[in-house]
């Protein structure tokens, strides 16, 4: 992320942010159009203000770093507000505050965007800039230099400061191994501290192509406008014979890890456990399927987890499951508790676990109707907001996932049988997995 | 005649004369061009100017409406989609409210009211929540204890009825009671992990003292486990009351039902109950640093200084210099200063806090402890600048053109929408305000924001309370 705020520290998460429709038509009103040089571009219209988000992504992130170059992708996002040609290191953001934008920027694993929230008239001046560096970034070593050390401090702040952070970055590595999944997105300080001018550079100009990106503009306009303003500002930057050589290993070994973890800092316990399933990308049925197993065990207080875990048997203060399907690579099933006090690691692993089984066992089709209702209930809501829309849409797209299939996602959550279900169960039974504790270090 | 001269004086043959002038209109297409060039290159303002996306008629009609059994609201209309967001706020029930011996009493009851009321046992009442995509919630603030519902049209009956059990007929069940003690429990526990949360505590008591702000916000570990239904009861019928209640709702109903959804959910609160009395905070404004070690990777610091009310005529002057000084963006004097010309840290901040009982001005930074002094000498450099020479008519400019033409862009959600009707309640702005504010940034003048600058940024009045890292990087 380029700036930091205070209060804003939010992540894009799906199973979060895909939560709650009635059956309709389409989810977003999506029109999408590609441009010759292969930018794809994304609209959807929302006419309640004169206001319009755009997003840039790059289907490019930390897993398509060079081996010790932890860090380089999310260095590079920093350097794009580091001035082109036309405009200089400063310059940028200078514009974009005039112009009563509100812009950011942020790198996950898999990819990288950048967005301005303006008022409609100033459009296409974002548009000019966005396409202005997705071609002529022009980073100069003394403005490297300065953008490393803040990313450094970045680090420092966000990851080596929070003291729950350092094990959640030793159960990716433990979980995703040899996948370049297991490495963090910030880099380690040493490897940010090693990255030169030129790894930036020669990033750069490798992934950073019309043919490897996505526009997206959600907000006050139409895509006839949409059409001719993408043609105008990015019509014309060269597509490149881009390919994208990052290779996902396979997980095949059926490791079932375990992790304990004291820290000095730490007064509650924590527990998290991980499994690697497939992406919404890798396996459609199986996705949707994990979609409701994970709404019916644990999101929200009405979760069976969760009535049972913090409400009858008290083990538990706070449990929830997620499911992450937005990958390039594989999904992400994570079961994340608060054992109460006074609780052994080995009773709440004990109780977890039957209250586990004992969901499964009763999830039947009036629980599976209930549950995918659930899910589809509050869809419409995401169409309240053409900045969380623009998120959603892109962070869904920019990892492979179909326009259809974002529009169609209520008929497709319909669309799951109780034997999906099952399959989703028996694969997340025999899944690569880690489970970790975290406990205070003091009295433990 | 020139010809003449030019021979004359210069001695210049004709012949030369044919080759200047070539000479010279060679230089002036070739200046020309490149000027022309250059104005078809990149300007930013000429590109807005000619855009072919112009600006709308919108016009953010907010209504000041009575419902029958008298409850005032600000309302605003918008069918983009069938959807109704309400937000409201009992003024002086947060947790500056509590009584001595409930010390987490107004949080403890945020999150009980929507465990069950009426006929519903909790499981029931958040099964329909669930069923009709209806969102209800409670928040205990500082001043202030609020609420936000967020419905589809069509199960609006549903949503206010709910809302109206959860206001009146709360159940407090043991079991829920329970549930939720062990929560803020464990959120007072890892208030100490994080070393923000920690500093926020530590900082708390240094600037209030033993005034309420000073108190942990989330309440005492002992009350919270003493705190019962009776007690809960108590604060519901105190609290909950019309005389502190302020509404605001948005989206697709009529005026005419925008009066009736109130009436149901607010209609039946008691008129008004027993409150205590919180003064404004004594604030020790002498220039000090109050310094906290702790084994971390960064150093954090924090500054406070006065501040003012919303409704003093210096707010928009002072508001607009702390743009300036490190408001939104990476453009700031401080942001530029600290982060994008020396990287010593990633963020740097500063906001007005705005609270009933204390204004202040409150910022912040944290970088390693290699780059702390440099950070924080520079931070107080810019502070005494900005208070000796205050801000250029440029900057000025800059800063109005942020407010206003960013100002849109809280039209993006109807909760959002619904939330700031009941801010503009609050601070008394009018229900044209949202038409105004443009104007009344427009009107503040260079000589205003230099005089607010004088008067805040005073070095006299600054306090530091930081936390140092003791660990080597």
């Amino acid at each position: 992320m380029i700036k930091f705020f205070k209060t804003i520290l939010t992540a894009v998460t799906l199973s979060f942010v895909l939560p709650l429709s009635s059956a309709q038509a389409k989810l977003f009103d999506i029109e999408e159009f590609t441009l010759d040089n292969g930018l794809q571009v994304i609209v959807i219209p929302n006419h309640k203000a004169p206001i319009v988000k755009q997003m840039v992504w790059y289907k490019v992130g930390s897993v398509d770093e060079p081996a010790g170059k932890g860090g380089l992708a999310h260095l590079l996002e920093h350097l794009m507000f580091r001035g082109t040609e036309d405009v200089e290191d400063g310059v940028f953001n200078q514009i974009v505050s005039d112009n009563g934008g509100v812009m950011n920027a942020f790198t996950s694993r898999d990819v990288t965007a950048y967005h301005e929230f303006i008022d409609i008239t100033r459009l296409e001046l974002m548009m000019f800039l966005e396409a202005d560096r997705m071609q002529n970034l022009n980073i100069t070593p003394e403005a490297f230099e300065k953008e490393r050390k803040i990313v450094f401090q970045e680090r420092m702040q966000m990851v080596e400061n929070n003291p729950t952070a350092a094990f959640g970055e030793m159960m990716r590595r433990t979980l995703w191994q040899e996948h370049p999944y297991a490495r963090p997105v910030s880099g380690f300080p040493n490897e940010i501290m090693s990255l030169t001018l030129e790894d930036a550079q020669n990033f750069y100009k490798t992934h950073y192509v019309p043919n490897n990106a996505i526009l997206v503009l959600s907000g006050d306009i139409d895509v006839v406008t949409a059409q001719t303003l993408a043609e105008k500002y990015f019509g014309k930057i060269e597509k490149s014979d881009y390919k994208n050589n990052t290779e996902f290993q396979d997980i095949k070994n059926e490791t079932s890890s375990k992790v304990l973890s004291k820290a000095l800092q730490i007064e509650t316990s924590r527990f998290v456990k991980s499994f690697v399933v497939p992406s919404l990308g890798q396996d459609k049925s199986l996705a949707y399927a994990f979609v409701l197993l994970s709404a019916y065990l644990g999101e929200g207080d009405t979760s069976q987890l969760y009535r049972r875990l913090v409400e009858d048997e008290e083990v538990a203060v706070a449990v929830s499951t997620s499911y992450d399907f937005s990958a390039r690579s594989y999904g992400t099933f994570s079961i994340s508790a608060l054992p109460a006090q006074g609780v052994s690691v080995e009773t709440f692993e004990e109780k977890l676990n039957e209250a586990l089984e004992d969901s499964i066992r009763s999830l039947n089709w009036e629980e599976l109707h209930k549950v995918k209702n659930k899910v589809l209930a509050g869809l419409i809501y995401l169409k309240d907001n053409p900045s969380d829309a623009a998120e959603i849409v892109g962070s869904l797209a920019s990892v492979g996932i179909s326009v259809e299939d974002i529009e169609n996602y209520d008929q497709n959550i319909e669309a799951v049988k109780l034997q999906d279900i099952n399959n989703a169960v028996k694969l997340l039974r025999k899944a690569v997995n880690v489970q970790g504790f975290l406990l205070p270090q003091k009295g433990a | 005649m020139a010809r003449r001269i030019y021979h004359k004086k210069n001695s210049f043959s004709p012949k030369l004369f044919k080759f200047l002038s070539f000479v010279v209109l060679v230089a002036l297409v070739v200046y020309g061009g490149r000027s022309l060039y250059k104005s078809f290159k990149f300007n930013p303002q000429r590109l807005v100017e000619n855009s072919i996306l112009k600006e709308s008629t919108f016009q953010a009609d907010v209504k000041e409406i009575v419902s029958r059994s008298g409850i005032k609201a600000y309302y605003f209309e918008d069918k983009t989609n069938p959807i109704i967001a309400l937000s409201f706020r009992f003024k002086n029930s947060g947790s500056a409210f509590d009584e001595k011996g409930e010390y987490g009493i107004s949080q403890m009851a945020a999150a009980l009211l929507t465990e069950g009321a009426g006929s519903y046992s909790s499981r029931r009442f958040k099964d329909i929540l669930d069923e009709k995509a209806i969102s209800i919630s409670f928040n205990a603030g500082v001043d202030d204890f609020s609420g936000a519902m967020l419905t589809l049209k069509q199960n609006q009956k549903t949503a206010a009825r709910l809302l109206k059990l959860a206001l009146t007929e709360p159940r407090f069940d043991d079991d829920q009671i329970r549930a939720v003690r062990e929560q803020l429990l464990t959120l007072l526990k890892q208030q100490k992990e994080f070393p923000d949360s920690a500093l926020s505590l530590a900082w708390g008591k240094e600037i209030y003292g033993s005034h309420p702000y000073g108190r942990n916000p989330v309440g005492d570990d002992d009350d919270i486990r003493n705190i019962g239904s009776e007690g809960l009861s108590t604060f519901v019928k105190n609290h909950l009351v019309r005389k502190n209640l302020i509404v605001g709702v948005a989206g697709d109903l009529s005026e005419d039902d925008a009066k009736k959804l109130i009436d149901q959910i607010f209609g039946a609160l008691p008129e008004s109950g027993i409150q205590s009395f919180v003064d404004n905070a004594a604030i020790n404004w002498t220039a000090r640093e109050f310094n906290l070690n702790r084994p971390m990777a960064q150093s954090i610091a924090t500054f406070t200084a006065p501040g003012v009310k919303r409704s003093d005529a210096d707010f928009y002057p002072l508001y607009i210099a702390n743009e300036i000084f490190v408001g939104q963006g990476l453009t700031s004097r401080l942001s530029k200063a600290l982060r994008e010309d020396r990287g010593l840290t990633y963020g740097v901040y500063a906001y007005l806090s705005i609270q009933d009982k204390a204004q202040l001005i409150k910022g912040g930074f944290s970088s390693t402890a290699d780059n702390f002094d440099e950070a924080k000498a520079l931070l107080i450099g810019e502070w005494v600048k900005m208070g000796k020479e205050g801000v250029s008519e440029e900057e000025l400019e800059q800063a109005k053109n942020y407010l206003i033409s960013s100002y849109n862009l809280r039209f993006a959600s109807l909760p959002n929408i619904a939330e700031t009707l009941v801010a503009m309640q609050e601070e008394n702005l009018g229900s044209d305000f949202l038409i105004k504010r443009n104007q009344y940034i427009q009107d503040v003048t260079l000589e205003q924001v230099n005089n607010a600058a004088r008067k805040y940024f005073d070095a006299n009045r600054l306090i530091w309370v930081n936390f140092n890292s003791t660990k080597q990087n």
